[in-house]
């Protein structure tokens, strides 16, 4: 296949762009996958294997996208008993202003999936319709029912790993592969949670149990976060793109930066790229846009023209507006027994207690829970030198040697919604280019930091309940922007007036053109990981697309 | 950092040059600080048997202000020996250079001596406890692949 022929050109190759390039290529469409940054090896690329090993996930040139944050917002009393501190360390955020601690992504091959914990899950349909129930956020255009045989496929791809009697979900099929066992450690937190009357349950996980699909099964090494060397975690590089090439249709070009989507008449009819020090523009019948929800808008604000000059799809003014961030807590705390908690999956079980809509008394949108001392980065000699064990000298040495495997930590991951104070904009800073870079506003509004409140103090009280005493780390993103999953900068729907895509994840007026990220969620669900509906909203866009729409 | 350092509060906080510290016994401070921080023991051997006073100062030379405030920090750790105790640093007994780390640690925040001593003491765990040689006195036996912990579901061994 040529570059010059692609019937569909993919920008961007995370969970949106793989699985859209898989469909379409397991269908004989021509696909040409343009990735800006680079390839990650996991053999070479990834360190558990080696000394530095605790090292975080590995940069390499043209890994991370520019963005920049806007300041953020003042801090007052009233969040004193959620912010970020350590008993080695102090408070985290110092002074009386919100911090940015970062968008977490990789800009690669496979995007952020390279570096995710391997999370698997649906939508809770409760969630999927706040507008018309609470009259908050927006509903979704399309049902868990229509997504439910995307949402199966997907599982499938990338071999999900769960438990199958989540009555939140129902399903069709059982899982393509049988849960994991609970790590002991993590089992000792499930205890204190279910002490308290709640139900944690093995999580849904893209981490293999068994051998499947030409791969190994996961041997627990808890270093999900770092890249998978094994390649058993479901990434998208070792599963949709790896298919997706093995049909014959689908080309892959990393290194490739998609600068501008160029219109004519009603159709997107080519991208303005940079590859390898010179421009160049690459032309398809449709393009699918999956760059995430930061560096979406950006393209599509920087693609302005006459014909639109206020952003390509963006007559209804909502590309940028309602973004979602990754509303977060952990608390981290010392169990008087030796757990050997640096050992397994990040996350094997979730508890969904609270993640309904109305299931947090006097707030809107819920949250879950799970072990974190991955997800904290709580499992090697260094963390724990730095972050839990005080002091210096033989007895710091002596409470090493006591105290490591003993952290529990566990997390909050809440709904968040909405406000008009968080999006995404054009920076007057410029990329090498000389386009403006993506700028994030990001702002808490009471019922924000009212949901951070109940997800720490729950947290705790679960923590207590497992038998841990002395606390000894919490984060919170009441006094720190953090984010991994990032939502709704071009909302679906189907009013043209307030939405970006249609139900189909199709622009409204310019339809060759589909976006298929985060960016189109209308809501951010109550804690549920956002891949795997990324990937299921993604495939079903495609076959959309193809004309056979279901 | 050079805004760190420049925004402390200066008398008593930094080195007033009174007792000056010469090139030739700053490696010398090093690792004796290193090695109060990290002393060897019957399970494992001392911070400067796994080379970390190098790897700070190779460290220094790629992190922007951090040749000062090292420069500055042993300087600050050599006058409060000597005032404190009338000897160099890397002579005084372990509670000694214990009790010149403690009023380093004392000083107020974004001063010169808590900084240094809070950064110098991060390093010199990361580079220390990054060193498989350290591993097996916490259980560890190599990095967490090739072996996973395929036992993980189980009580640790003791």
């Amino acid at each position: 296949m040529k570059t010059a022929s692609p019937d569909v050109i993919v920008i961007g190759s995370g969970a949106g762009g793989g699985a859209a390039a898989w469909r379409l290529a397991q269908q004989g469409v021509r696909v040409l996958v343009l990735e800006a940054g680079p390839r990650f090896d996991p053999t070479q690329d990834y360190k558990q294997d080696r000394p530095d090993w605790e090292t975080p996930f590995p940069t390499k040139e043209g890994s991370t996208a520019p963005y920049v944050a806007a300041p953020l917002q003042e801090l007052g009393p009233e969040i004193t008993d959620i912010r970020s501190w350590s008993r080695v360390g102090g408070p985290y955020v110092t002074g009386d202003q919100r911090a940015n601690f970062g968008y977490h992504h990789v800009r690669g091959l496979g995007g952020s999936s390279l570096q995710f914990t391997g999370e698997a899950h649906r939508m809770n349909p409760r969630a999927m319709a706040l507008q018309s129930d609470f009259g908050v956020a927006a509903d979704w255009p399309v049902t868990y029912d229509a997504l439910e045989p995307y949402w199966t496929l997907a599982e499938r791809i990338v071999g999900v790993a769960g438990h199958d009697g989540d009555p939140r979900c129902p399903r069709a099929q059982p899982y393509p592969l049988p849960e994991h066992p609970i790590s002991y450690a993590s089992d000792a937190l499930a205890k204190g949670a279910r002490r308290l009357g709640f139900a944690p349950q093995p999580n849904a996980l893209a981490a293999l149990s068994r051998p499947y699909d030409e791969r190994p099964p996961c041997n627990y090494c808890g270093g999900c976060l770092r890249g998978c060397q094994r390649r058993d975690k479901g990434s998208i590089d070792v599963t949709y793109l790896r298919k997706a090439v093995a049909t014959g249709y689908c080309q892959i070009e990393t290194g490739v930066e998609a600068l501008k989507l160029l219109t004519n008449g009603s159709r997107v009819e080519g991208v303005l790229v940079a590859r390898g020090g010179a421009q160049d523009v690459c032309e398809a019948r449709s393009f699918v846009l999956a760059a995430g929800a930061i560096q979406s808008p950006r393209l599509l604000l920087n693609s302005d023209s006459a014909q639109s000059p206020d952003g390509l799809c963006n007559e209804s003014g909502q590309v940028g507006r309602n973004f979602m961030e990754t509303l977060l807590s952990t608390t981290s705390a010392l169990h008087p027994d030796a757990l050997g908690s640096h050992r397994g999956l990040p996350v094997d079980w979730v508890m969904w207690d609270f993640n309904d809509p109305d299931a947090i008394p006097g707030v809107i949108g819920g949250c879950r829970f799970g072990p974190a001392m991955a997800e904290s980065d709580l499992v090697g000699p260094v963390a724990y030198a730095t972050r839990i064990i005080d002091g210096w000298g033989a007895d710091h040495k002596r409470a090493m040697r006591a105290n490591f495997g003993r952290v529990l930590s566990i997390a909050g991951i809440g709904e968040s919604l909405p406000n008009a104070r968080s999006f995404v904009d054009l920076a007057e800073q410029v990329d090498g280019h000389g386009l403006p870079v993506a700028q994030i506003h990001s702002h808490l509004d009471p019922m924000a930091l009212a949901r951070l409140r109940f997800m720490l103090e729950t947290g705790r009280t679960i923590i207590e309940a497992a038998g841990c005493s002395a606390l000894v780390e919490e984060f919170s993103s009441a006094d720190a922007f953090s984010s991994t999953h990032v939502f709704g900068t071009c909302r679906m729907g189907h009013d043209p007036a307030t939405s970006v895509v249609d139900a189909f994840c199709r622009s409204h007026r310019w339809r060759n053109l589909v976006i298929a990220d985060g960016s189109v969620f209308p809501s951010s669900g109550g804690g549920e990981s956002p891949g795997l509906t990324i990937q299921a909203l993604a495939l079903r866009a495609m076959d959309a697309l193809m004309g056979d729409r279901p | 950092m050079l805004a760190l350092l420049t925004a402390a509060p200066l008398y008593a906080l930094r080195p007033t040059g009174e007792h000056v510290l010469k090139d030739t016994d700053r490696p010398r401070v090093l690792a004796a600080l290193v090695d109060a921080f990290l002393p060897a023991d019957a399970n494992s051997p001392a911070g400067s048997e796994l080379n970390v006073p190098q790897r700070i100062t190779a460290l220094a030379r790629d992190v922007p202000n951090y040749p000062q405030m090292l420069q500055l920090g042993l300087s600050w750790l050599e006058e409060t020996a000597q005032n404190l105790h009338n000897r160099p640093f890397y002579d005084l007994t372990g509670s000694q250079k214990d009790a010149v780390i403690v009023a380093a640690f004392a000083q107020p925040d974004q001063t010169l001596p808590r900084v240094f001593a809070a950064r110098l003491r991060a390093d010199c765990m990361v580079f220390y406890y990054g060193n498989p040689a350290t591993w097996p006195s916490l259980g560890l036996d190599g990095p967490i692949q090739p072996h996973g912990y395929p036992d993980h579901d189980k009580a640790p061994s003791a």
